[in-house]
């Protein structure tokens, strides 16, 4: 793997604007902010960059989205060698981000954010890390929507001889050759997983609480013609990106507006399943009773084909606990296994940020969500927290196309924000919560109708309390439309009290970007 | 099509392969709680383990039902179509009987059309399998010969049998006929051979799909061993408490096959009639069947604990 590009940012005791992680969000934040003249440092926690794509490092990870989607608009990389990348290769694409746009200095790896609590009479973030304390006028959270392993809840584990694993904590010293491997979940990391662990493993054994509809990734190699053309005419993959997007965006009218366009995907689905299993007893067991869309929809090639190997069984029942060697189903069935895999997903609605994060009134983020589930204005802001906004916040994860879209639109918010308090000479922003509650009003009732309310499934894009809290409802153009400017008239500004000057000029002085890059669009368009 | 629940068989308690006298794997799954009776169950012809599945949710934990795919169906390994012999299934029956009936433990054995065979031919060739492993017998629309004379899958207006013969061996034995058909040819040729004219589209459509998921060299293995059965002297061998049972519109062994074995069997325990179904009765009558099995385990089945005592 490339050397880690970022990470010797030196912690100043103040700073304008304080990104917390370095994935997707955390890197782009570092290149957008510093080109538009801002200060800024971006921590992350762990000693290298990449958030999900330096975690997600099992065997078979990759995107679900064509990597000329998901990838940064003022970055396109013609290189991309596969339609769908693999994990090593988005890694080193966001390492290469960081060094084109010379952003390592802005990031300080290996430095946790503990806590962060609003100085009102100061009218700053006051954050704990694990290398000191910080002042930052503005706070953005990039910490990552699915970045904390989730263990399927009351399983047990303790007395399992063999050996545990969650797909975002790979160890990759471990030889599965050979071996009896259970795994857990068959959601969107399970399906990647399965096939080549299939190739390697004695026994895979699936542990399936629900199952998920599956359609044909159609993945394919990019020849080397095609990326020399990308290389020489940027215009043409801008081209390919915009149908991408286009067709993606298509998606949207089954999932919001008409469930009943999904029994396409359904039909499909079903001639792939066929295709590779003939036991109708395997496929019975594989075909789920919801609407498809309800749940993630999940793309392979190999997945069906992977289950349909003598050395695979999937057994339909949740697990339990694991027990000596066994893996306990909730039948009580019993597996043998010597590796036990956990691909059971994230805390996608329970963020751990949000216990960190205390504002104006002395109440954390968890505190205030713990009724009304995740709540902010246009997914980026949330009352009673001045000055802290949110990269993929609350409602604005999509079920149909590429985060980085959401990321470069929650980003342009930014922007414009920073741009304004700049201009306007505020220090403090604060959504009201009238405004805030129009939103949520909104963004609840047009949720109401989508598939994935009415879908007769249960999901991680829902909250315990049932209500959907992570999903955006609509199409990202919407999306980047509603989140091009700030509109003042939903947010309470002030002055700091005590008049004190704002955060130093940027300590360092954003490096020429090569001219290509720099002229790139603010909106990040095709 | 989305097929009731009872259609998915329900989660083995635990799988297993047991190695066949010619080193062929045979894939077994074990139901059921560890100490309750032992039921050991054999699909028919082109069909696999899950076969059963209808017929073990009803039994659900009253039974220990082990299950298995015969050689070159399901999950147990594939073979050349000339190691498909009835030499081969009892080889296959009595290692799975072997490796699953607890030391002690006599077993209901069950089979359905070819799966019963097996067990008139286990009787005839391993008698002191017979007698260490099995307690009572359940013989489900099957036949012990002539099955191609005698089948109806073809109507045979007088004259012209030899026709029908012909066309009726020739049906089953070859490999890509049916793969040939189109999706709903398919499924009008299996239901009309295997099902009666009572079924329901889900016992339809999953009948297509177990009779296609075998392979087709499998299916073709099998059939020529089917038209050269003849098993008539073994079933004085079979020498346990045995109950038969068939459908009245079989096709493939139609009735007068199971009376004839009523009349020859030792120890006959009289014959099942479901009026009105097909070849497949496990899937068309899972409730009789589940009850046969009910019935030999409650009067005939000898644990562990009988023997010693
Ligand atoms: C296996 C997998 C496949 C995916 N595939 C796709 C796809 O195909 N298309 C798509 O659109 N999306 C996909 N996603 C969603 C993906 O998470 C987002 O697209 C995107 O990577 C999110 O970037 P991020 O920067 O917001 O978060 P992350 O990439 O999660 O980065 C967050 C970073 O913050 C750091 N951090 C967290 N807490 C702290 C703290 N307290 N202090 C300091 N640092 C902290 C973390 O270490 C991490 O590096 C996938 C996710 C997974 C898990």
């Amino acid at each position: 793997m490339t050397p880690t590009s970022g990470g010797a940012a030196a912690l100043p005791e103040r700073v304008h604007v304080l990104v917390v992680g370095a994935g997707f969000g955390g890197i782009a934040a570092a290149v957008r902010l510093s080109q538009a003249g801002h200060d800024l440092r971006v921590l992350e926690k762990a000693d290298d960059v990449g958030g999900t794509w330096r975690d997600n490092s099992y065997p078979g990870a990759g995107c679900d989205v064509q990597s000329h989607l998901y990838s940064f608009s003022f970055a396109m990389n013609p290189d991309w060698t596969r339609s769908f990348s693999l994990q090593p290769e988005i890694h080193a694409y966001l390492h290469d981000v960081v060094r084109r746009f010379d952003v390592g200095r802005f990031i300080r790896c290996g430095v946790e954010v503990l806590g962060a609590r609003w100085d009102d009479a100061r009218s700053v973030w006051a954050v704990t890390t694990s290398a000191g304390d910080v002042l930052a006028d503005v706070l953005v959270n990039a910490s990552g929507p699915l970045s904390e392993p989730r263990l399927p809840d009351g399983v047990t584990t303790d007395t399992f001889t063999g050996t545990v694993m969650h797909t975002a904590r790979w160890d990759s010293s471990l030889d599965l050759t050979g071996r009896r491997v259970a795994v857990v979940g068959t959601g969107a990391s399970a399906i990647q997983l399965v096939p080549q662990v299939a190739k390697v493993a004695a026994s895979v054994t699936v542990m399936q609480r629900t199952p998920a509809w599956v359609i044909p990734r159609n993945q394919h190699r990019i020849p080397a013609w095609r990326r020399a053309l990308y290389r020489r005419v940027p215009a043409v993959q801008k081209g390919v990106r915009g149908a991408i997007y286009a067709g993606r965006e298509l998606m949207v009218l089954g999932f919001v507006g008409r469930p009943a366009l999904m029994r396409t995907v359904e039909l499909l689905s079903r001639r792939t399943m066929e295709k590779a299993i003939s036991d109708p007893h395997l496929r019975a067991v594989l075909t789920p009773r919801y609407r498809a869309g309800c749940k993630r929809i999940l793309i392979s090639d190999d997945f069906y084909p992977a289950l349909a190997r003598p050395n695979v069984e999937v057994v339909p029942q949740a697990v339990t606990r694991l027990e000596g060697d066994e893996v306990v189903g909730a039948g009580g069935t019993r597996r043998t296994a010597d590796v036990v895999v956990f691909a059971t997903g994230f805390e996608a609605t329970d963020l751990p940020v949000a216990r960190h994060v205390v504002g104006r009134a002395g109440r954390s983020l968890a505190d205030v969500w713990s009724g009304t589930g995740m709540q902010a204005l246009r997914g980026a802001t949330v009352t009673g927290f001045p000055n802290l906004f949110f990269l993929i916040g609350p409602n604005t994860g999509l079920g149909h196309s590429s985060m980085v879209h959401v990321i470069e639109s929650q980003l342009a918010y930014l922007l414009d924000a920073l741009d304004l308090m700049r201009r306007k000479g505020f220090d403090v922003m604060e959504p009201q919560q009238r405004a805030q509650d129009a939103w949520n009003a909104d963004v609840q009732e047009r949720l109401s109708m989508t598939i994935w309310a009415t879908g007769g499934c249960s999901s991680w894009y829902q909250d315990a309390q049932g209500r959907i809290s992570t999903l955006w409802p609509g199409t990202t153009w919407r999306l980047r439309r509603q989140t091009r400017r700030v509109d003042l008239g939903e947010y309470r500004t002030a002055r700091r009290a005590d008049g004190a000057a704002p955060a130093p000029a940027p300590s360092a002085q954003p490096a020429a970007q090569p001219a290509a890059e720099q002229a790139v669009a603010t909106q990040g368009g095709r | 099509m989305r097929l009731p629940h009872d259609f998915v068989p329900p989660v083995p308690r635990t799988r297993t392969t047991v190695a066949s006298a010619d080193g062929t794997r045979i894939a077994v799954e074990v139901h059921g709680p560890d100490g309750a009776p032992t039921v050991v169950l054999g699909h028919g012809w082109t069909c696999s383990a899950g076969f059963w599945g209808r017929v073990l949710h009803r039994l659900g934990d009253e039974v220990r039902a082990v299950v298995y795919d015969q050689r070159g169906h399901g999950r147990s390994e594939h073979v050349p179509r000339g190691a498909c012999t009835t030499d081969a299934l009892v080889e296959d029956l009595e290692a799975v009987l072997l490796a699953t009936v607890p030391d002690g433990e006599r077993a209901v054995v069950g089979g359905h059309s070819m799966g019963a065979m097996a067990l008139v031919a286990l009787a005839g060739e391993r008698p002191a399998v017979l007698r260490d492993k099995v307690c009572a017998a359940l013989l489900a629309s099957t036949g012990v010969g002539r099955l191609v004379d005698e089948a109806r899958v073809v109507p045979h207006p007088g004259p012209l049998r030899a026709v029908a013969k012909a066309m009726t061996q020739r049906g089953m034995s070859d490999a890509r006929l049916l793969t040939m058909l189109p999706r709903w040819g398919r499924r009008v040729a299996v239901s009309h051979i295997t099902l009666s004219p009572a079924a329901d589209r889900h016992e339809r459509a999953y009948c297509t799909d177990v009779v296609l998921a075998c392979p087709p060299h499998t299916r073709a293995g099998f059939a020529r061993m089917l038209a050269g059965l003849d098993l008539g002297n073994h079933l004085k061998a079979l020498d346990v408490p045995a109950l038969v049972l068939c459908g009245t519109q079989d096709r493939l062994t139609p009735p007068r096959h199971s009376h004839r074995i009523t009349a020859a069997l030792p120890q006959s325990l009289g014959l099942v009639e479901l009026s009105g179904i097909g070849h497949m009765t496990p899937v068309q009558s899972p409730d009789a069947v589940a009850d046969a099995v009910r019935r030999l385990v409650r009067d005939h089945h000898v644990t562990a604990a009988t023997v010693t005592a």
